[in-house]
């Protein structure tokens, strides 16, 4: 898993890099839009209202939810009321964040995800491990095992088979499902639509063959009108996969099937809070909110890149999961996640927004201890460190010891770690240490 | 439902969260200048400039592009098309242009079915269209930055023609070619932006091992053929 999550994400920073390099203004529309991101961050409320009336001149059904629950409640009564039984979704986090598949199987509806890495991870009872890529951690010997076993397809790890598998699947759940739900990249307030963007075509076929359409949207998620949607048009796919654009963005202000037959006959935006409004009353940790969900930080982080998305425990992940995980389920449950990151700066660095994530962090950690979430453990193991990092000779052998005394077990393997090992690997102490190594690094640089 | 009462109190909590001041630094920018400088500088000097732009993204999002000189080289092109993906069945979404086409295709091979999207029930278009077929369509504008082909919804038009079938062949006007999407913005006739699709390339997923498949879960082959004039 280590291998496939790391080679993935530097292949994807690296097409990153490269299409980011192409646009010689890249920094001028990275201010640009945290400018105009900042100003609806600021005006939320008002965004908002006009958002709200603009969809309703357009035919858009708008719901407030308040809470994940309360969301659930609205997109599950919409479902009863149009008959539904099977509900095509496109990839969104948002829907992830409230649950709503359980809840709708729960209530007699299929949920069958349709973009194909989402597909893959719902087959396997798991939720995705990165914001962009879901199924990065598994192998194609995995998802060909998996195929063979849920959808009785014969064994193939060819790629291109696999994605032909999938297509033949979920294109008979496309033609029957009497309901879509997607998320939304982008709500645009002036012309009262939102904005999906994606590549494989699913949400295009989620958005256009059921007759209802279901929008879930998180409340930051708005930009003021149309004209600002070019600019973060030229950050989300450079930034998410690497792409100059994507292969798809679409566009919806309304229901479309009066005269071409086609299109669904209802559209409704699910506006959902959930802890957003308690974020936006943080002075600090509001910048939190102008995340777009590209994932790029998630590319560079060397802590993602070592413990893949599931290690987080949630539907977010990475660096920015790291920070909204604590916010959105309370410094108790989310205590630690901001301690997943070794606040290198990487994630800033990179970020579109350039959202200050390592400060934001040192915040929540903060956060964390004073509503003393951290274990007893955990703070004695931190006075115990700060203790003997103020000592350097103590630190020097404290450090170098356990290395030393590991060579001492049969086939110098690793101390054993009850409880941890089952799950992770658990790597050998280094019996150099970084000091020594350090300074080797310095002695050959000088005589070389 | 509660939607109502959530409304209010949502916007009760935004408006008390707001009370407090933000702590964003540098949330205003003074790049708008400087930024719109490098804008008008991505704009093309000519036609033909802004042509071979288009054709070379065109190419590096794996869709194929030809320069057509009238409509009877724009048949004989989708006609070719038609033979290299072996489809018998090409959908076009109602009558023009791409009808004419199609007909003319059908002049030089008499088993061609033609299926006019706009002729059939929504269950049965629906149906129809996701069967092995090619579609022959029209688009609304191009951006030549990207590749990006841009179809605006008109309610009595079908659009699956564009997303269902395997090869989509493309006929675009050369009047129709802009630069990027910011100078679509600024010519977008009012309200005309509300329903709207960019398309840029065909329909593709990396999702297995990042190994780059094309054809998702739409279209496996885009071809753009750019009629030379506008007539």
């Amino acid at each position: 898993m280590r291998e496939a999550v790391s080679n993935a994400a530097v292949t994807s920073k690296a097409s990153r890099d490269e299409q980011a390099a192409r646009i010689p203004y890249w920094d001028l529309v990275r201010r640009k839009v945290r400018s105009v991101k900042t100003d609806v961050l600021e005006h939320l409320d008002e965004y908002l209202v006009e958002f709200e009336a603009n969809c309703q001149a357009n035919g858009i059904k708008v719901h407030w939810a308040r809470d994940a629950a309360s969301a659930r409640e609205i997109v599950g009564g919409i479902a009863r009321d149009c008959g539904a039984k099977t509900v095509v979704k496109s990839k969104s986090l948002t829907t992830e964040e409230i649950g709503l598949n359980d809840y709708l199987a729960a209530n007699g509806v299929d949920p069958v995800e349709t973009d194909l890495g989402e597909y893959i991870v719902q087959l396997l009872g798991q939720i995705p491990s990165h914001l962009v890529a879901p199924a990065l951690h598994l192998s194609r010997r995995d998802i060909g095992r998996l195929f063979a076993d849920k959808l009785g397809e014969a064994y193939t790890e060819d790629p291109g088979e696999l994605t032909e598998i999938a297509r033949v699947h979920l294109r008979e759940k496309f033609l029957t499902a009497e309901m879509g739900i997607s998320g939304a990249n982008f709500g645009i307030a002036g012309s009262g639509c939102i904005c999906v963007v994606e590549n494989e075509c699913n949400a295009r076929l989620t958005i256009s063959l059921p007759k209802v359409h279901v929008a879930v949207m998180g409340i930051e998620k708005l930009i003021p009108d149309i004209a600002a949607l070019p600019y973060f048009l030229k950050l989300l796919p450079v930034s998410a996969t690497g792409q100059r654009a994507s292969s798809y963005v679409n566009i919806i202000g309304g229901p479309g099937r009066d005269g071409a037959g086609e299109g669904p006959e209802e559209v409704h935006v699910v506006l959902l809070d959930n802890g957003r409004s308690k974020i936006l009353a943080d002075a600090q940790l509001r910048e939190t909110l102008m995340c777009m969900r590209c994932g790029a930080c998630l590319n560079t982080c060397p802590v993602y890149r070592e413990i893949g998305g599931h290690a987080y425990g949630w539907v977010y992940m990475g660096p920015i999961g790291s920070a909204l995980i604590p916010q959105y389920l309370g410094e108790k449950e989310g205590c630690c996640a901001p301690s997943l990151s070794s606040l290198c700066g990487a994630c800033r660095e990179i970020c579109p927004l350039e959202i200050n994530i390592p400060r934001h962090l040192l915040k929540l950690r903060n956060k964390v201890v004073l509503a003393k979430q951290s274990g007893l453990f955990e703070r004695i193991g931190i006075k115990l460190w700060a203790f003997a990092a103020a000592r350097p000779r103590l630190y020097r052998f404290v450090t170098w010891f356990p290395g030393k005394l590991q060579m001492l077990l049969p086939g110098k393997r690793a101390f054993p770690a009850p409880g941890y090992m089952g799950r992770r690997a658990i790597g050998r102490f280094d019996s150099k240490g970084f000091a020594r190594r350090f300074r080797a690094m310095e002695r050959n640089k000088n005589d070389g | 439902m509660m939607a109502d009462t959530d409304r209010d109190d949502m916007l009760a909590d935004i408006r008390s969260s707001l009370e407090i001041a933000s702590d964003i630094p540098y949330a205003i920018g003074g790049e708008d200048q400087p930024l719109e400088g490098y804008l008008a500088a991505e704009l093309f000097d000519d036609h033909d400039a802004m042509r071979t732009r288009f054709a070379e993204e065109l190419a590096n999002v794996s869709a194929d592009f030809d320069v057509l000189s009238d409509q009877a080289a724009a048949a004989k092109w989708a006609g070719e098309v038609l033979t290299v993906d072996g489809f018998n069945t090409l959908v076009v979404a109602e009558e023009g242009l791409c009808l004419d086409i199609a007909k003319a295709i059908r002049a030089d091979r008499p088993e061609l079915e033609i299926v006019v999207a706009g002729d059939l029930e929504g269950p049965e278009r629906q149906a129809r269209l996701a069967q092995p077929t090619a579609a022959l369509v029209e688009v609304d504008y191009a951006l030549a930055d990207i590749g990006s082909l841009v179809v605006l919804r008109d309610k009595t038009a079908s659009m699956l023609p564009h997303f269902l079938p395997e090869s989509v062949m493309v006929i675009v006007r050369p009047d129709q070619l802009l630069a990027n999407q910011f100078e679509l913005i600024k010519v977008l006739p009012q309200d005309a932006g509300r329903n709207m699709v960019f398309i840029t390339g065909p329909s593709r997923t990396a999702d297995v091992e990042k190994v780059l498949i094309l054809g998702a879960h739409g279209p496996r082959r885009v071809s753009v053929g750019m009629l030379e004039s506008a007539d």
